[in-house]
């Protein structure tokens, strides 16, 4: 009798877990069948918050996509908050948004320290990290399936500024100003990666803090270095300190800047004469192109973010929430059926989407290597101010 | 490359030393150091951007109304904030001064935004050449400016009859009040100076770190280690000690590595306060925080 009992009892207490996994499986954090919830740490303030633009960018897709009435009639809530582009405060604002908010993604976060910072938090909890504005190697080759960087590495940036520097500008030696933080690193890496393959030699690589005023010492070392070509994996505020110190120094030597200090900022900053004929590289097309994808983001930047200039890092956001929303669209309309795996499983789905301002999307199957939302540069170069499209030898 | 970094590290000390007079000036007569110092000149650079959007570019116009709205900034902190604290100890004021800190930041961004904004260059980009090395015109005026300021003060309190009060109430304010010398009114003009100060400080410094609510976080920690350098009661050594933080700092960047710019003026301060504990020019022993 005691047996029986006692089978009785287990056989229930199975049940119920089997029960309460499938409610687990069913009922996904943030969802429900008026809204999804998104989470996004951006740096909101600080010296940093010139990037807080991205998740302006992707706010404005969210909130376009919200008046047309949402993604299956579900409203994207998309909830940032400031981390300062400090690592230690992102930490405690991602533990938040898993433990106490139930987000049900990270979409377009922005910073490569900070999601250095919480990236494997985020992936032990199976929350899928969708579009992060960071270039650095551990955040981009990631080995998991929940990781979707935007752009690509900024290690295979490094290596195209050496190739650009060589096979464009004829460089047979390279200076190097760069954030000293894991872009930075990043970014050096690649660029040693392939000096011996294109022959070239790295003279120079100064560092500075984001929190520096003033680079003129390292400025002043690398000109009397006489490099060929100069390198700068710099914020927009830096690049143009050091285009303002090379215009004082009356330092020719070509420049060319990482896609991230790409921004009209740049220009205002330091003046047209400093930065003219500098090049940039960059993930999409400029502002003022004609197509329809691009005046559409444009006009609703001003809708939403009247006082705000289109740049790239608007675009980041922007382009990152697209592909976000088109997965959320491909999931089933149940919202028993929506869960973070299948958000995973529907991003890799797309193949060839050309419905955003990224000209293509093709994500794999696979971690994170295999996840990018962007896979090529471009590149531009400053005329009369403007940035204007510029074609590589190699690309042509 | 030696004497490019030195001039270009004079340039640099340029920057803290408005920033180090002021909080000289504060402290000398209050014995409050006041974080609030870079934020009055961070106030005071968004003023002026705004005056000269609406006043056609009249660098004029905006110069003066920014240093009214400055001033009278000050003299609102020394009225409604220091003043019901005047008698507390140091710590007391020092924490106060680090919540106006705060809270300028806080309605600077709130009212202007947080992104960094251009500000118009007061002179040509063209640099000056000075035995072959260079500097830019706003560097070099910076450092004039620093001294001549520096150079007023110094006679200021030397001959002028709120000078010598401000300078007796330094030495002992309780004498200086039974003397007959108005305390409260000499600490009212002291903060309002301080105030001019932060409004020059911030026109001249907008051009080259650019406005934003933290465009003075930096130039007020090195301006503070140049004062403290130079001995906090001396106007004259909050220059030169300005000037030599900024030249260490590019000295050390140039030969040492970028990595050691930020420690170096540490690491001078450390050394400076443990062989000569007043400073380079602080004097004989005076009070002490």
């Amino acid at each position: 009798m005691r047996r029986r009992l006692m089978v009785a009892i287990v056989t229930c207490l199975a049940a119920a877990s089997v029960t309460l996994v499938d409610t687990a499986r069913a009922q996904a954090p943030g969802v429900s069948d008026k809204e999804i919830l998104l989470c996004s740490y951006q740096p909101m303030t600080g010296k940093e918050s010139t990037y807080f633009r991205m998740g302006k960018g992707a706010d404005v897709w969210y909130k376009h996509v919200n008046e047309q009435g949402g993604v299956h009639g579900r409203k994207i809530n998309f909830k940032m908050v400031d981390d300062q582009y400090n690592p230690s405060r992102t930490t405690v604002v991602v533990k938040e948004f898993v433990e106490r908010d139930n987000c049900f993604a990270i979409a377009n976060p922005l910073g490569s320290a900070p999601t250095a910072a919480v990236i494997d938090y985020i992936t032990e909890n199976k929350v899928p990290l969708i579009g992060a504005g960071t270039g650095a190697a551990k955040n981009l080759e990631y080995p998991s399936r929940y990781v979707f960087p935007l752009y690509p590495s900024y290690k295979t940036e490094g290596q195209d500024l050496v190739r650009f520097a060589k096979e464009e500008l004829g460089g047979k030696t390279v200076s190097l100003l760069y954030q000293n933080d894991p872009s930075g690193k990043t970014h050096i890496e690649g660029v040693e990666s392939v000096l011996s393959k294109y022959g070239v030699q790295l003279v120079a690589k100064e560092p500075y803090e984001k929190n520096e005023l003033d680079v003129s010492a390292q400025v002043i070392k690398m000109k009397a270095l006489n490099p060929d070509v100069h390198l700068c994996s710099c914020a927009p505020e830096h690049a143009a300190r050091f285009f303002t110190e090379r215009q004082k120094l009356g330092w020719k030597a070509p420049v060319v800047v990482v896609f991230f200090g790409q921004s009209p900022k740049v220009v205002e900053l330091a003046g047209k004469e400093a930065v003219e004929g500098a090049y940039f590289s960059t993930i999409f097309r400029r502002p003022s192109s004609p197509d329809p994808q691009m005046r559409q983001f444009v006009s609703l930047l001003k809708k939403y973010y009247p006082n705000e200039e289109p740049d790239a890092i608007h675009m980041w956001g922007y382009a990152g929430a697209q592909v976000v929303t088109e997965a959320l669209g491909r999931l089933p309309r149940e919202t028993s059926k929506i869960t973070r795996d299948a958000l995973v499983e529907s991003l890799e789905t797309i193949r060839d989407w050309k419905g955003g301002l990224i000209p293509s999307v093709t994500i794999g199957k696979g971690n994170a290597p295999e996840h990018f939302l962007i896979r090529e540069m471009s590149w531009l170069q400053v005329k009369n101010g403007d940035f204007e499209v510029f074609t590589p030898k190699w690309m042509k | 490359m030696l004497a490019q970094q030195i001039v270009s590290g004079l340039a640099t000390g340029s920057l803290y030393a408005l920033t180090a007079i002021g909080i000289v000036l504060i402290f000398r007569n209050t014995r409050t150091i006041n974080l609030a110092q870079g934020d009055f000149s961070m106030i005071g650079a968004f003023v002026a951007l705004v005056i000269l959007e609406h006043s056609g570019g009249s660098l004029v116009v905006a110069t003066l109304v920014t240093i009214v709205a400055v001033t009278a900034l000050a003299v609102v902190v020394e009225r409604l904030i220091m003043r019901p604290i005047e008698g507390s100890d140091w710590l007391t004021l020092f924490t106060a001064t680090l919540g106006v800190f705060y809270i300028l930041h806080g309605v600077a961004g709130w009212i202007w935004g947080r992104d960094t904004k251009s500000f118009p260059a007061l002179f040509s980009s063209a640099p000056l050449s000075i035995g072959g090395t260079l500097i830019s015109q706003a560097h070099l005026f910076n450092i004039l400016v620093a001294a001549v300021v520096g150079g007023i003060l110094y006679l200021f309190f030397r001959f002028t009859k709120p000078g010598i009060a401000m300078r007796a109430i330094t030495e002992d304010p309780v004498a200086a009040q039974l003397m007959g010398i108005p305390v409260r009114s000499i600490v009212l003009l002291t903060w309002a100076v301080g105030g001019v100060l932060a409004a020059i400080s911030g026109i001249l410094l907008a051009p080259l770190v650019y406005v934003s609510t933290q465009m003075m976080d930096g130039v007020l920690v090195k301006g503070y280690v140049g004062a403290v350098f130079g001995g906090l009661y001396s106007l004259p050594g909050a220059v030169i000690g300005s000037l030599i933080i900024g030249v260490a700092e590019n000295l050390a960047g140039g030969y040492l590595g970028a990595q050691y710019k930020v420690t170096i003026a540490f690491v001078l301060i450390v050394l400076v306060l443990a062989l000569k504990p007043r400073g380079l020019f602080g004097g004989k022993a005076r009070r002490e925080i």
